[in-house]
């Protein structure tokens, strides 16, 4: 199972800009039936989004950085990825800190992919705005799944991943909302992958907290 | 079985597999509830066993507009709380 591609997506209203919903893409190559999940956090005020592009040639790791406007904060963010889905995988889709002078990853959305097909086009998203979130990540090195928890009170509104080495050695399966009792899921994200080969990875969940 | 045979039964698996590859229609969104002054909305879509591909599609409420997400191939589990 490999999650292929998770962003906001334009719906068919004429605005042009991807505030209708999020989308998810998947592959299954296992001999079971499965499921993709899209989760959507929606919400009011201003949004700005933005989006970086970049090629990823064949056989090669890559991906895009989007940043977020001066003074506007991230508050969720993914990546898109044209092409035959069986042949990519995600690797990384997380929240970074520029040179804003804080220690935040607020300024915008990094990802990463390996393409184990022809040239790709990979479009990351930030989603932004203007208050500010709160920014929380937990790492384990010893499962395949990490929770990141959102502070108490607070409401999780988008999630990250990153997996530590080489990207063609391990692929995202998951960065879902979760609730740690009755829906809605606003307590935080969770992390999931799977590991190819290779030395054993680090996995990164991150949690973008309103409130 | 000849050589002509056997590669006409490769084929055919080939096909099989690759007609499996393609775009699986989303069913409806459900709505998780609100919290925050925010709503979460899910979809899911059934991947079909062998090489699939499938995408599903959490629309916002009308009057409201998409601040994050996320997406998951992989039954998740409990949080450990």
């Amino acid at each position: 199972m490999r999650l292929t591609s998770s962003f906001p997506f334009d719906g068919p209203d004429a605005d042009g800009r991807p505030d209708d919903g999020w989308e998810a893409q998947g592959v299954n190559l296992t001999g079971a039936s499965k499921a993709v999940t899209a989760n959507a956090t929606c919400g009011s005020g201003r949004v700005r989004y933005k989006s970086g592009r970049e090629r990823v040639h064949g056989s090669t790791a890559g991906g895009a950085e989007a940043r977020c406007p001066g003074s506007m904060h991230a508050s969720g963010g993914g990546i898109s990825v044209d092409g035959l889905a069986t042949d990519h995988w995600l690797n990384r889709s997380r929240p970074f800190d520029g040179d804003d002078g804080n220690a935040a990853p607020d300024d915008g959305w990094q990802s990463r992919i390996y393409n184990d097909g022809t040239g790709r086009r990979v479009v990351t998203f930030a989603v932004c705005v203007n208050e500010r979130r709160r920014y929380r990540d937990n790492s384990t090195d010893a499962a395949d799944f990490v929770f990141a928890d959102c502070p108490t009170g607070s409401h999780g509104t988008g999630g990250g991943l990153s997996i530590s080495g080489a990207p063609i050695e391990a692929h995202a399966t998951a960065i879902d909302p979760f609730s740690a009792s009755v829906n809605p899921p606003d307590t935080g994200f969770v992390a999931g992958f799977s590991q190819n080969f290779g030395p054993p990875k680090t996995l990164t969940s991150f949690a973008i907290c309103a409130g | 079985m000849g050589a002509f045979t056997r590669r006409g039964v490769s084929m055919g698996v080939l096909t099989m597999l690759l007609g499996a590859i393609g775009p699986v229609t989303a069913s409806a969104d459900t709505d998780l509830g609100s919290a925050g002054g925010f709503t979460y909305i899910q979809d899911q879509t059934t991947l079909p066993m062998g090489a699939s591909t499938a995408s599903a599609q959490a629309d916002c409420p009308s009057g409201t507009k998409v601040v994050g997400g996320g997406a998951a191939v992989e039954a998740v589990p409990t949080h450990p709380r």
